[in-house]
């Protein structure tokens, strides 16, 4: 899996959390978040991963936006080390890796307008003059679908979609080469879900950037990933192009996680669900063997 | 002498703690500030103060230090309209350079804790560490000694005097201001908006300086206006001890000595000084009172005063087919159900939330309520049980659960249906459990008080119903508090608390919604399994269709506000009749291979005052025509249940999906 | 072996001790050596008016503050380990007995005063909070708003003039202990405790509104209301234990404002409790009685702090495990 045409490569990462508690003197107790994680992400390539509370998928996310340090194993952006047991990455890398995050209204700083979110970025790059960077401030709010009517307005005057679309701007401000997006559309209506994750579509297809696409949704992941990768308890359990991943998983975790997609489909309910017992039977059984 | 704290966060206070509280966007703000009378009334009194204080020499009639010694302790009169003090200098002249020593020591006070308080609170607050925590240690100390003491200790290094005095009290202040600081910058730092801008590459002081400062600024803002209230009255004190202002120097706190004085012979001379402070601090603290509601969250309401529906007019715009009458075992039937919410700020105005909606819940049947942000569906849930929080009002031509009418019940008959009939099932297990008491004591509560049950027996029902929904280890949870849960076990647990008073009806508000994946299945099934047992009926309000197939036979989908369609499961999801609905369906992602673009419906959401007369998704329909915006669309009758659509008729295919993608 | 809450609530009294010892332990000595800087020399205060320097140096050798600082602080810190906190320089009384002597009147004052501000804050917070918004909650505001700002002293001064002067009623000036009679010593501290308890209790009040107020709009009351608990239940068992800790931490705080309003209502009222002591101590310089008020303060404050963790872990059960 490991080239050097890859965009960003996780290797082995290990990442633990010492715990509140415990007396004085005794040694406090640690949770392992991530335990030998690897991932690699493509140019233009869309890495879905997937995993439920407690998976670990949030504290990936932060290991590659480089906001957390890891104990153990490497990251790297087109092949350079990146080093992440510092808390601060280099500016440069900052500019090629952006996120976009669960809460659309908790992202936004609600004391800037939109066009002070949008610049903002462009403003510590400081590549540009006043008048470009206001140009490129119209050009990003258009190619999300707002106007420029929008830019002098505060995000609380927004819907929760059109935040989104804003973060998504930001996001895309200095030209990233790869977006976290950390549970994008979980917290957006259904109608407006595949809005967003038509205009994420969009985006990769005239810009070329890369997603690192992180949510619980099953479905919503196959839909836009080329690779999916499931997370369980840490690790990564599965990992493999989407349709193959979802059409014939291997790990009982996965086979646990598809049975358990509840399709809008009456007919089907009582087989699935007989499928789901069983697969979670399954699964269980193989955790008491290799503990 | 009493210190004034921020209060904690609640209704008052939420400034810039945790996602549920934002200030608004500057607009607003300065809008905000202008309609609370207070702000200006109160800004208005203490600008006066000022300008009388800097104008002094000007202002007051006499010299404040040279005294009538001929007319001592005398009574107000025209010469000295507050008469004068036990050396015969004229009180109102005292009194006017005593402002001017309290607003000049307030401001030495604040300034000097804003100072040091400030900067040393953003940073401990944002860089933590070593020295954050020895800091605040420190600061805990100092802060939990009496202020008094401190002060006191610390002027007798320094020696008494006014600027002294108030460098120390100011000085004490800031540890004050600096604890304040730094619980607002560690509340603010885990806002999502502070690791976006460090994901952009913001530097420590950038994110201190636009984005953390701005967002706490309110919180402090008030706490200053607080800060300066009672730097006037430790002033007072300190000199009325002798520690601060020296005679013969007018302040408000000497004169008081003098008036403590000649309390036996002349009693007015308590008065001007202590009114003079009084008014001044209370200036101060309205001001702060008023820029804090300005800023405070919308109130979420107060549903200990929920009442239930009261008996609506039948005020019938649209045209509605009666629903389908109700087979006579319809344990609940609703008629032209009606919510609506007062709009903030504007008195008299009413927002809509849920207009004249009908159905009806057979006995032993599932029913589904679907729809999304906006669509009325757990304000209508809630309406039945009698729980949709003051002020919101709630009306119906009808409501009847087992054959009782419902509409103009009062709210001890709502409350007794719901300790015995009706049973709510909530959407965050881990927020709708109380976390200060034990699983235990809150399982047990009903039945002990609602159904008379001794405290033995109501914990041996408990641990049957725990065991029911498949908790092991039963009898030692009673004795766990919520937060010993995961939220699947805890969801369980809230099944148990509305079943164990044995309700003919479950009202499930997204039970589903919060826990994991593969836990939700499990739900389902339990719920589905105690439901099928007892014989109860269910109505699920959900916004997943998934849920909706796999657990209710009938379903309802409301949008905007209003019923739009219903029917059989299978039916409404298979071949909707509404194009709302077929929108939905076309637009969720499936486990299939990808075929293109997803489908979408287009829009938004319409605000209550975008609805207009007409049907209220026209503006994102793919389908509308002109007829659809004339006039209210009523609700038809078609096979197997109904449909608010004028093109319904027409054979059109609602769920192609490319009518979606364009 | 402890459970994990006992170990829980274990750390959490010991983690208070441990700082708050050393703490105690760093206030005196700084007090200590920063009281050396004081312009003020003891030996003026015994004196009088223009002394001459012969004479201060002996008043110095005679008090014993020839000696380096240093000195004299490790013989003070000795004495302490031993109890024995030293003596007034100008009376010679033990500070013991003199802390001992006004010890009764702060704490009765301070007592008293906490027990008007709950008595008069906690039911006025409730009733205002369960009619937010409304006519009787915007009346309680008011009044709470107003009395917040009275000053303490000023209101004793008025409390005075009022009721022990022109009715009669209490005594003006005056502490009589409770040896002397239970009556008569609630007749003594009945109006500074009133002046004390006004302003503390509007605080109080305001905090439990908003804290009881913010617990109102919590799910978990509106799954009690599902549950079909009646109103009154729902707020006086869970309402109030929930609101318990935003209320017992100002409650904590007060106790501190309390404390040292005191000092100054004491002087209202001519009482010779730890204000008189300190004040006095400082003005004329007698460093053993200024060590000897902040020590015990200090140990005071301890107290408190640590009923009110206590309390913390009764109220809120997810603080026993961290």
């Amino acid at each position: 899996m490991t080239g050097t045409k890859d965009l960003l490569e996780v290797s082995d990462v290990d990442v633990t959390f010492a715990l509140r508690g415990g007396l004085p003197g005794r040694p406090k107790a640690r949770h392992q978040a991530l335990s030998g994680v690897s991932l690699s992400i493509r140019p233009g390539q869309t890495v879905g991963l997937v995993g439920e509370s407690g998976s670990g998928k949030s504290t990936l996310a932060r290991v590659v936006l480089g906001l957390q340090p890891c104990d153990r194993g490497r990251v790297r952006l087109h092949g350079q080390d990146v080093d992440v047991a510092r808390p601060t990455v280099p500016r440069s890398f900052r500019r090629r890796v952006q996120a976009v995050f669960q809460d659309p209204y908790g992202s936004l700083n609600p004391t800037m307008t939109v066009a002070q979110l949008l610049a903002e970025p462009l403003r510590l790059a400081d590549t540009l003059s006043t008048r470009e960077r206001w140009d490129r401030v119209v050009e990003l709010v258009e190619l999300v679908g707002l106007a420029r009517g929008h830019l002098e307005r505060y995000p609380y005057q927004f819907s929760g979609g059109q935040q989104q679309r804003i973060a998504i701007a930001r996001a895309l401000a200095c030209a990233p080469e790869l977006i976290v997006l950390d549970e994008p559309v979980s917290a957006l209506d259904v109608s407006i879900q595949s809005q967003v994750i038509d205009l994420l579509e969009q985006i990769q297809a005239s810009t070329g950037v890369s997603y690192l696409f992180i949510a619980h949704d099953l479905a919503v992941v196959r839909h836009i990933s080329h690779r999916i990768a499931v997370m369980y308890r840490g690790r990564i359990v599965e990992e493999g192009p989407a349709d193959e991943v979802c059409d014939d998983p291997r790990h009982p975790y996965t086979r646990l996680l598809l049975a358990s997609i509840l399709d809008a489909d009456p007919a089907a309910s009582a087989g699935r669900r007989e499928l789901r017992r069983s697969l979670a039977r399954a699964f269980a059984d193989s955790l008491g063997s290799s503990s | 002498m009493t210190v004034s704290v921020t209060d904690p966060p609640g209704a008052d206070a939420p400034l810039a703690t945790g996602s549920g509280a934002r200030p608004p966007g500057r607009g607003r703000l300065a809008r905000r500030l202008r309609a609370k009378a207070v702000i200006p009334v109160a800004g208005g009194f203490l600008a006066l103060l000022v300008l009388v204080a800097a104008a002094a020499p000007l202002v007051a009639p006499f010299d404040p230090a040279t005294g009538d010694l001929l007319h001592p302790s005398q009574l107000p009169s025209g010469a000295h309209w507050l008469g004068t003090d036990s050396l015969g200098r004229d009180v109102l002249s005292r009194l006017i350079y005593g402002a001017r020593v309290a607003l000049l020591a307030a401001l030495v006070a604040v300034g000097v804790a804003v100072a040091l308080g400030l900067p040393l609170g953003l940073v401990l607050g944002y860089r933590g560490g070593w020295a954050d925590r020895v800091v605040l240690r420190a600061a805990e100390g100092i802060n939990a000694m009496p202020f008094l003491l401190v002060a006191i200790t610390l002027i007798a290094v320094l020696g008494p005097g006014l600027f002294k005095s108030m460098a120390v009290v100011g000085l004490v202040y800031a540890v004050m201001v600096l604890r304040l600081v730094r619980g607002e910058v560690l509340a603010a730092r885990e806002e999502l908006y502070v690791t976006g801008a460090a994901v952009t590459g913001a530097s420590t002081a950038r994110i201190l300086w636009r984005h953390i400062l701005p967002n706490i600024a309110p919180s402090l803002i008030v706490q200053v206006t607080t800060m300066f209230a009672t730097s006037i009255v430790a002033e007072a004190t300190l000199s009325y001890l002798g520690l601060g202002t020296q005679p013969p120097e007018a302040s408000w706190g000497n004169m008081l000595a003098d008036a403590q004085q000649s309390a036996f012979s002349q009693w007015f001379l308590a008065v001007p000084s202590g009114v003079a402070i009084l008014v001044t601090v209370l200036a101060f603290n309205l001001l702060g009172d008023g820029i804090r509601d300005a800023f405070s969250r919308e109130d979420t309401g107060n549903v200990l005063d929920a009442r239930g529906a009261t008996v609506a007019a039948p005020a019938r715009e649209q045209d509605d087919d009666e629903p389908a009458p109700a087979a006579d075992d319809a344990l609940v039937v609703v008629r032209g159900l009606s919510v609506s919410f007062p709009v903030p700020g504007q008195r008299g105005a009413w927002t809509p939330a849920v207009t004249d909606v009908s159905f009806s819940i057979g006995r032993g049947k599932v029913v589904g309520l679907v729809g999304e942000s906006g669509s009325g569906k757990s304000v209508t849930a809630m309406a039945l049980a009698g729980l949709v929080p003051s002020p919101g009002r709630v009306g119906a031509r009808s409501i009847t659960f087992d054959g009782r009418e419902l509409a103009g019940a009062d709210a001890e008959s709502m409350r007794a249906l719901r300790a015995g009939s009706l049973g709510v099932v909530f959407q965050d297990p881990l927020k709708a459990l109380n976390p200060a008491f034990t699983i235990g004591t809150q399982l047990t509560e009903g039945l002990r008080v609602v159904h008379g049950m001794s405290t033995r027996d109501a914990r041996r029902e408990a641990v049957e119903w725990l065991d029911r929904v498949r908790i092991p280890g039963a009898a030692a949870r009673l004795r766990q508090y919520p937060h010993e849960f995961s939220g699947g076990m805890a969801q369980r647990v809230m099944i148990a608390m509305a079943l164990s008073s044995r309700p003919t009806l479950l009202i499930a508000d997204e039970p589903t919604t919060a826990l994991d994946v593969t836990v939700q299945g499990e739900i389902l099934d339990l719920l589905r399994e105690l439901q099928a047992e007892s014989g109860l009926s269910l109505l699920i309000i959900t916004h997943d269709q998934g849920v909706v197939a796999d657990l209710a036979e009938t379903m309802l989908v409301m949008y905007a506000g209003q019923l739009v369609e219903s029917g059989r499961v299978a039916d409404v999801l298979g071949n909707p009749r509404h194009p709302y609905t077929a929108g939905l369906v076309a637009s969720v992602p499936r486990n299939r291979r990808r075929t293109g673009p997803l489908p979408r419906i287009g829009g938004v959401v319409p605000a209550a005052d975008e609805w207009g007369p007409g049907c209220r998704f026209r503006a994102r329909c793919p389908f509308a025509t002109d007829e659809c915006a004339t006039g209210p669309v009523p609700l038809r009758r078609v096979a197997g249940g109904s449909s608010r659509c004028v093109r319904t008729g027409e054979g059109l295919a609602f769920a192609d999906p490319a009518v979606w993608l364009r | 072996m402890l459970s994990e809450e006992e170990a829980g609530v274990l750390r959490m009294v010991l983690t208070r001790i441990s700082l708050v010892v050393p703490l105690v332990v760093v206030v005196s000595t700084a007090a200590y050596f920063l009281g050396a800087l004081s312009p003020v020399d003891p030996a003026e205060s015994v004196l009088g008016p223009d002394p001459t320097q012969a004479q201060i140096d002996a008043v110095h050798a005679q008090m014993g503050l020839d000696r380096p600082i240093t000195t004299q602080f490790l013989e003070w810190a000795s004495g302490v380990l031993r109890g024995d906190l030293g003596s007034s320089l100008f009376s010679h009384e033990p500070v013991t007995t003199m802390l001992a002597r006004a010890l009764p009147v702060t704490l009765s004052l301070t007592m008293g005063g906490l027990v008007i501000s709950l008595l008069l804050g906690i039911p006025a917070g409730i009733w205002s909070a369960l009619r937010a918004g409304r006519l009787g909650d915007r009346v309680t505001t008011g009044a709470v708003t107003f009395w917040q700002a009275v000053p303490n002293f000023w209101l004793a001064l008025l409390l005075i003039l009022f009721f022990a002067v022109h009715l009669g009623w209490f005594p003006a000036v005056g502490y009589t202990p409770m040896s002397e009679g239970l009556g008569e010593w609630l007749r003594s501290i009945a109006l500074p405790s009133l002046a004390l308890g006004m302003s503390a209790g509007a605080v109080v009040a305001r905090q439990t509104r908003s804290a009881l107020i913010g617990v109102l709009q919590q799910e978990y009351v509106r799954t009690a209301m599902a549950q079909g608990l009646s109103r009154r239940r729902i707020v006086l068992k869970y309402g109030l234990k929930n609101a318990g800790v935003p209320v017992v931490t100002v409650v904590a705080f007060e106790v501190a404002g309390l404390f040292g309003g005191s000092i100054v209502v004491e002087r209202m009222f001519s009482m010779r409790g730890f204000g008189t002591l300190a004040i006095d101590a400082v003005l004329r310089r007698d460093p053993d009685v200024i060590q000897g008020v902040i020590v015990v303060a200090a140990a005071v404050m301890l107290l408190v702090q640590l009923v009110l963790d206590l309390s913390y872990a009764w109220l809120n059960p997810k603080v026993r495990l961290s």
